[in-house]
């Protein structure tokens, strides 16, 4: 894969990318850029008091969180894993239903469609977990709403 | 697999074990550290890296997984609670031991909300500590002396109350048996005990 393929990510990735500091595996075929529309889910949070509308952020990876200072905490990934630098979403709400009744009960549960041309992906396998390398200069945050 | 340190409490590195819920990074999750002690992990804040830790005995871990204890009441039951503010490295870790009832409700689960299994890793992680616990632990019954019994239901016609449990303090349900008609109820051991007396059941217990 050449620069030019990197650079269709946003910049945390795609310097990681370029640094060689993680890879999409070009024998890995369950990454899809090819695929049909889905209907995916997501929690997001907010303080209490705090109505800021669905935006870019909130569908930042584990790594643009911590490079952001959104997310202070363990990584459960190694820099170097691909699924650390994707947008998680879920394809059904139900895997959603512990995040809900955690603290703080200020988060929000949004839905949305997602399409190929967001993004490429790949479905974890064990529940309905989606990573989404979301292409760069694509805002999802049109497509979903709070629900 | 590379282990990963979650916390450090009181130079007690603790690891991640397994995840039981993420979006893009750990919400809920066990760890365990070097002495094979279990922990409970909740992400209360991200961006404050706010955490609520518990030291969770297996049998009570398994109640929450398996749905029958509801996620809250299992952070009541640890015996050892943490509120942690994450730091980078984990050794400068901000760590406060507190009681259950100093947390703030806004800071722990719902009341009443069950955990609910949504992948087939989590499945296989709650077998394996089943196995794990019945290996390590057989149920005993514990029968509430007739002195308590007594003291807390004068004006009630029981007649006898009892817990099945491995371990002191990890009852989540008694029986409670009435003199009258030979009727039987299951309680929640809450309903019987306050938070102190909880703490010292061994002393209104004895073993058959």
């Amino acid at each position: 894969m050449d620069e030019d393929f990197y650079k269709r990510f946003p910049c945390t990735l795609c310097s990681a990318l370029i640094e060689g500091i993680v890879k999409f595996n070009p024998d890995d075929l369950s990454i899809k850029d090819k695929y049909d529309d889905f209907t995916a889910f997501r929690v997001i949070h907010r303080q209490p008091e705090d109505d800021t509308p669905i935006n870019q952020k909130d569908f930042h990876s584990q790594a643009e969180q911590i490079e952001y200072g959104t997310y202070r905490g363990p990584k459960t990934m190694n820099i170097n894993d691909i699924g650390t630098y994707s947008c998680s979403v879920f394809t059904d709400a139900k895997d959603l239903v512990n995040i809900m009744h955690l603290p703080r009960k200020t988060k929000k549960m949004i839905q949305g469609l997602i399409s190929d041309t967001d993004g490429l992906i790949q479905a974890s396998g064990t529940d309905s977990h989606v990573h989404v390398w979301i292409y760069s200069g694509i805002d999802l945050s049109s497509k979903f709403e709070v629900i | 697999m590379r282990k990963i340190k979650c916390f450090c409490i009181n130079s007690n590195d603790l690891y991640m074990e397994h995840l039981l819920v993420y979006m893009d990074y750990p919400i809920l999750y066990t760890c365990t550290d070097n002495s094979d002690n279990r922990y409970l992990a909740m992400c209360v804040d991200p961006y404050e890296g706010y955490y609520i830790l518990a030291k969770i005995d297996t049998s009570v871990l398994v109640e929450m997984l398996c749905g029958t204890l509801p996620m809250k009441d299992a952070f009541s039951k640890c015996k050892e609670l943490y509120r942690v503010y994450y730091e980078e490295p984990v050794c400068d870790n901000k760590v406060q031991k507190v009681n259950f009832c100093d947390i703030e409700d806004d800071d722990l689960p719902e009341s009443d909300a069950m955990f609910v299994v949504t992948n087939s890793e989590t499945k296989e992680f709650i077998a394996k500590l089943k196995t794990e616990y019945e290996t390590a632990y057989t149920p005993i019954q514990y029968h509430l002396s007739w002195d308590f019994i007594a003291d807390k239901f004068n004006n009630l016609d029981v007649s006898s109350i009892s817990l099945t449990c491995a371990e002191f303090r990890t009852a989540h349900h008694a029986y409670v048996f009435f003199k009258s008609g030979n009727r039987r109820s299951e309680r929640s051991v809450l309903d019987i005990f306050d938070c102190d007396e909880y703490t010292e059941m061994e002393e209104v217990c004895y073993v058959t």
